[in-house]
């Protein structure tokens, strides 16, 4: 078989015939046809849940379709489904949102498995192919991602933005290429200049002949120039979903701004990745109060928050004070409901229901933002399984938990990635009205600008003493 | 007294390579697998019945093997971890139960009398097996722990519940293989077992032994050093104090408990020196920033 797949000619026809996949009740897409040409880019587009992820997942072979064919033919026709691993990691690449399970690993074991080059039966040195692919990679990272690198430092101490961009330019940039590559919200998470290089680079890929098929819900992805487009409909399963038709509920005269109160006060705090801290002179969060820390990808914003954290690999030294107390850091709070921090890497209950996980994290608290707790848990379908959640029904019911907690603090790590418009919407009204009910203060880390009014907007600068927390606003 | 050391030795060895075979799947796989002495059970009840001459029976045990291999395999991703381990030792329940209620096997308690197989071998060249099969299996963790294939079971261990990670590697294949390496060597510590003693004892199917094999695992992580002298120290250390210092058998056991509480105490004060010698370092990087 691998004798007569050649990515490298341009004759190939990838046809994918009467593709079907539901779960339970819930079909997700129906009798799909299909035929991707070489250099072709095809966006998959649809609301939250409507399973755009799936249907790479099913043509990728990971998932098993209910009904259909994928035949390749290159002069000779052959069946790809199911199709054999190698062969399918060789010439068929699925790119995740986040390349999970390599977060542990050090920078170039993880683009050593990235690439594709990773020979899963071979006693060879791993430490020789990975400095190969990175000696052959050196030249697009540089292009891709200017920031310095530590080969030693995990994955998972990389921002978000920086980690899409290590695995979109290892999965892309290295021979062999594949000859489609599935690639899921390649641009979430990434500033403005990360969006532009990945467009670049996405381009080029296509210029090589290299097929895309991309899920994204940014607009900035239509600068790509697709050559056709698949629509997957939301078909809701029994559960009603009535918020998403009805209008935002009025805030109650009751929950006006009560008098303000500093929640967490940071002076002369340098807190991150012992190789990335950030010095924050001063910073305030004001019960009631909406705090946006922004700044490019690998400014160093997701360390400065996890430091506050203690999160492995962090550090924090300076003062810090909680509900006008001086703390070490906010752990303690944590523990007891009175912080919440919602990570970009969304760490949920898999096995349970959208209700029950609601229910575990508000950890028998009765919270005033019910309201908005039952609104998303509506959305969402209360007996779903978390598992079964799509990237942007996880980062609603993320923020779900996080309410439920009725927590004083609310840290918030690009809360609205990966949500479609109508959900981005939905996520940033929750957040506007929590900060109006006034108990709560946010802070939340953007590398955009958000759609609601905040109270004081913070950058990270690269200054001579290093990077700085200054505020702009 | 020699020849008690070289008993020592030997049955220590070949412990060793049990808790090896076992660290392969648990430590460095991340399964909650208890059973490696399924594996040597089976391999020894396989020699008793090749010497017994009942080829069907070696044809049972290879398939009963192959069954095994790949029942554990394929559950592995499917399984909650506590059901898991459970399973594990249900099915060495079941293999006890299979072993010592077959007739030809030696009936209610198996092949447990000495004379039922060989008479006992002379220890020298089981000792030299038994080093060159323990050898083996930590060869096979240091290459594992430096090769690509290694990358590829730490990629299987750190998402082998995620749907993904197959998008890099074969996870089930990795698994397979896996189990299919940890059972050689269990197989091959029990045939070698069988053939010195002159008999095949039920006892090591038991859930008993799979925990005295289950401790050293945990704690030897999956270095091949550290599963190297903790197996030793596990199991030949107290057995040689014992003897040579004239011990009998009760306190042998004590001394065995003292011995791996001693061990355990003196991991914990490691990784406290780690962690003061890591503020240490941060607090004088803040001294040295400020």
């Amino acid at each position: 078989m691998a004798a007569t797949l050649q990515p490298t000619t341009k004759t190939w026809t990838l046809s994918i015939e009467g593709l079907c996949k539901s779960y339970s009740d819930n079909v997700l897409f129906q009798n799909l046809d299909l035929e991707i040409r070489p250099g072709m880019a095809i966006r998959v587009q649809g609301p939250n849940g409507s399973g755009k992820t799936q249907l790479m997942l099913v043509i990728a072979g990971l998932v098993e379709p209910d009904a259909g064919l994928i035949r390749f033919c290159n002069g000779q026709e052959l069946l790809l489904n199911p199709l054999d691993a190698d062969v399918r990691a060789r010439f068929l690449r699925y790119v995740p949102y986040l390349p999970s399970g390599l977060s542990e690993m050090p920078l170039d074991r993880a683009l050593l498995v990235m690439t594709g080059r990773l020979r899963a039966f071979s006693l060879a040195s791993q430490r020789k192919a990975a400095a190969k692919v990175l000696a052959e990679l050196e030249a697009e990272l540089r292009r891709i991602t200017p920031d310095s690198m530590q080969l030693y430092r995990p994955l998972a101490n990389y921002s978000i933005g920086q980690q899409k961009r290590l695995a979109l330019a290892a999965s892309l940039c290295v021979p062999p290429y594949p000859i489609l590559a599935m690639i899921d919200e390649p641009l979430a998470g990434l500033d403005a200049n990360g969006i532009e290089r990945v467009l670049y680079l996405l381009s080029e890929a296509r210029d090589r002949g290299m097929a895309l098929l991309i899920s994204e819900h940014r607009p900035e992805i239509s600068g790509l120039d697709f050559d056709g487009h698949i629509r997957l409909p939301y078909r809701p399963n029994s559960d009603p979903s009535p918020a998403a038709s009805q209008p935002s509920r009025p805030i109650r005269d009751s929950c006006r701004p009560r008098p303000t109160k500093a929640i967490l006060q940071l002076n002369n705090v340098e807190a991150g990745y012992l190789d990335h801290l950030v010095y924050c002179p001063a910073l305030t969060v004001m019960a009631g109060g909406l705090v946006v820390i922004q700044g490019p990808n690998a400014s160093g914003k997701t360390g400065f928050v996890r430091a506050l954290f203690r999160y492995t690999g962090t550090r924090i030294f300076g003062e810090l004070e909680f509900e006008g107390l001086p703390a070490l850091d906010l752990r303690l709070g944590q523990e007891h409901n009175a912080v919440r921090y919602l990570s970009q890497t969304r760490e949920l209950f898999p096995d349970l229901t959208v209700q029950e996980s609601i229910t575990v994290a508000g950890n028998g608290r009765r919270s005033e933002l019910a309201g908005e707790i039952a609104e998303i848990e509506r959305f969402l379908g209360p007996r779903k399984f978390v598992r079964h959640l799509s990237s942007g029904g996880r980062a609603l019911l993320g923020l779900a938990q996080a309410l439920a907690g009725a927590p004083r603090l609310l840290v918030l790590d690009e809360p609205a990635a990966n949500t479609d418009a109508e959900n981005r919407r939905l996520v940033w009204d929750i957040i506007l009205r929590v900060c109006r009910y006034g108990r709560t203060a946010v802070l939340v880390i953007e590398h955009d600008s958000i759609p609601i009014p905040a109270s004081a907007i913070y950058e990270i600068q690269q200054q001579e003493r290093g990077r700085v927390l200054t505020r702009i606003v | 007294m020699n020849r008690v050391l070289a008993d020592i030795a030997v049955t220590s060895m070949l412990d060793a390579c049990l808790v090896a075979a076992q660290a392969l799947v648990l430590n460095s796989l991340g399964i909650p697998f208890a059973a490696i002495t399924a594996f040597s059970g089976i391999g020894a009840y396989a020699v008793a019945l090749a010497l017994g001459g009942s080829w069907i029976g070696l044809a049972f045990a290879a398939l009963l093997t192959a069954v095994t291999l790949a029942g554990f395999s394929f559950l592995a991703p499917l399984l909650p971890q506590d059901r898991y381990l459970l399973l594990t030792l249900a099915v060495l329940g079941v293999l006890l139960a299979t072993a010592g209620s077959a007739a030809g096997l030696g009936g209610q308690l198996g092949l447990k009398s000495a004379s039922t197989l060989l008479p006992p071998q002379e220890p020298l060249p089981f000792a030299v097996a038994a080093v060159l099969l323990f050898s083996m299996s930590l060869l096979a963790h240091a290459l594992i722990g430096r090769s690509e294939f290694g990358l590829a079971v730490s990629v299987a261990r750190n998402s082998r519940l995620d749907i993904t990670a197959k998008s890099f590697i074969p996870v089930k294949r990795i698994t397979l293989v896996c189990f299919v390496i940890a059972a050689s060597i269990a197989m091959l510590a029990g045939v070698l077992r069988a053939t010195y003693s002159g008999r095949v004892d039920p006892n090591q199917l038991r859930i008993r032994t799979a925990i005295v094999i289950l401790m050293p695992t945990l704690a030897a992580g999956s270095s091949p050093l550290r599963i190297g002298i903790l197996s030793v120290v596990f199991f030949a250390f107290p057995d040689c104090f014992a003897v040579l210092f004239g011990y009998d058998a009760t306190s042998l056991a004590y001394i065995r408990e003292m011995a791996w509480s001693a061990l355990i105490i003196a991991m914990v004060p490691g990784n406290v020196i780690a962690r003061l010698r890591t503020r240490i370092k941060v607090q004088m990087a803040a001294q040295t920033r400020y």
